[in-house]
């Protein structure tokens, strides 16, 4: 493919909210989002006459995004950062009408080890369907098929404990 | 879908990065000094690539004409001892037929010659 500046900001435009969201939702932190989402974007400029179509152009951005967060995310522990899989869980029991209980839903996904919680992130966010996943993370399917079962048993559990009442 | 699915979805559906995000990424770009005028692929066939064709076909013309011309000088060669060796042939019979012929004219001159024509 090959674009011009405003063409460029075009596809810019139509995939931001994806690359941002992401990274985002996997390392909790909007600006080092911002920044890796602009680094993704950066790259992609010069990777565009390698890309044969949009569907190619989404995969890309989806499979360096997600690398790129989980990289920042493992460099941070190592650095000693505050590692968001160490935050606790809230100690409120917020009830089901809680403004709350989606951030509550998200720190409980923050605290999956790095490969489950982006999968967990492609699934829920992006719909992706496990073979999806697989390809943007370079999994077989069956890896990612019992990594999400057991994160969604652990996540269950978890939400179960916080809230007090059995989640189907 | 179950309940917890549901939360998930809800709970990490996407989100817009701050306003101006495209303008801050060009304008990254632009200090940068990153080219955004569209850029012209490259051809399969650039110039060096067409270069080394062109000599390697000079070449294997050059050759096969060499070789085109040593292989008819050759028959030529062969064909001129063939025939060299047919006209010594032709030669050598002929030679013998006149030996003949002058042996019997030889002979008949002699039948015809008497012992009164020798003085």
């Amino acid at each position: 493919m090959t674009l011009n500046g405003a063409g460029f900001a075009e596809l810019v435009r139509e995939h931001q909210s994806m690359v941002f969201s992401i990274a985002y939702r996997f390392l909790r932190d909007r600006a080092v989002a911002e920044e890796l989402a602009q680094d993704v974007f950066l790259k992609l400029y010069g990777e565009l006459p390698r890309l044969q179509s949009p569907d190619h152009v989404k995969f890309w951005l989806r499979k360096v995004i997600s690398h790129r967060a989980m990289d920042h995310a493992r460099s941070a522990h190592r650095r000693h950062e505050v590692a968001l899989d160490e935050i606790r869980e809230p100690a409120a029991c917020p009830s089901r009408r809680d403004p709350l209980l989606e951030a509550s839903v998200r720190k409980l996904v923050a605290s999956l080890p790095h490969q489950a919680r982006m999968i967990v992130v492609l699934r829920y966010q992006e719909d992706m369907e496990p073979h999806e996943i697989g390809k943007v993370l370079g999994l077989p399917t069956a890896t990612v098929k019992s990594r999400l079962h057991r994160s969604l048993a652990v996540l269950r559990g978890k939400a179960e404990r916080l809230m007090g009442e059995p989640i189907r | 879908m179950n309940q917890m699915d549901e939360k998930l979805k809800r709970a990490l559906r996407r989100r817009n990065p701050s306003t101006g995000f495209a303008d801050r990424l060009l304008a990254r770009m632009a200090v940068d000094g990153i080219d955004m005028t569209p850029r012209i692929e490259r051809p399969k066939w650039s110039w060096p690539t067409l270069r080394w064709a062109a000599i390697v076909t000079v070449i294997a013309i050059t050759v096969t004409g060499i070789s085109y011309r040593v292989h008819v000088h050759r028959s030529q060669e062969a064909e001129a001892r063939i025939a060299k060796q047919q006209v010594m042939l032709a030669l050598r019979i002929t030679g013998a037929k006149l030996r003949i012929a002058r042996d019997k004219v030889k002979a008949v001159g002699g039948e015809q010659t008497t012992p009164g024509d020798t003085l």
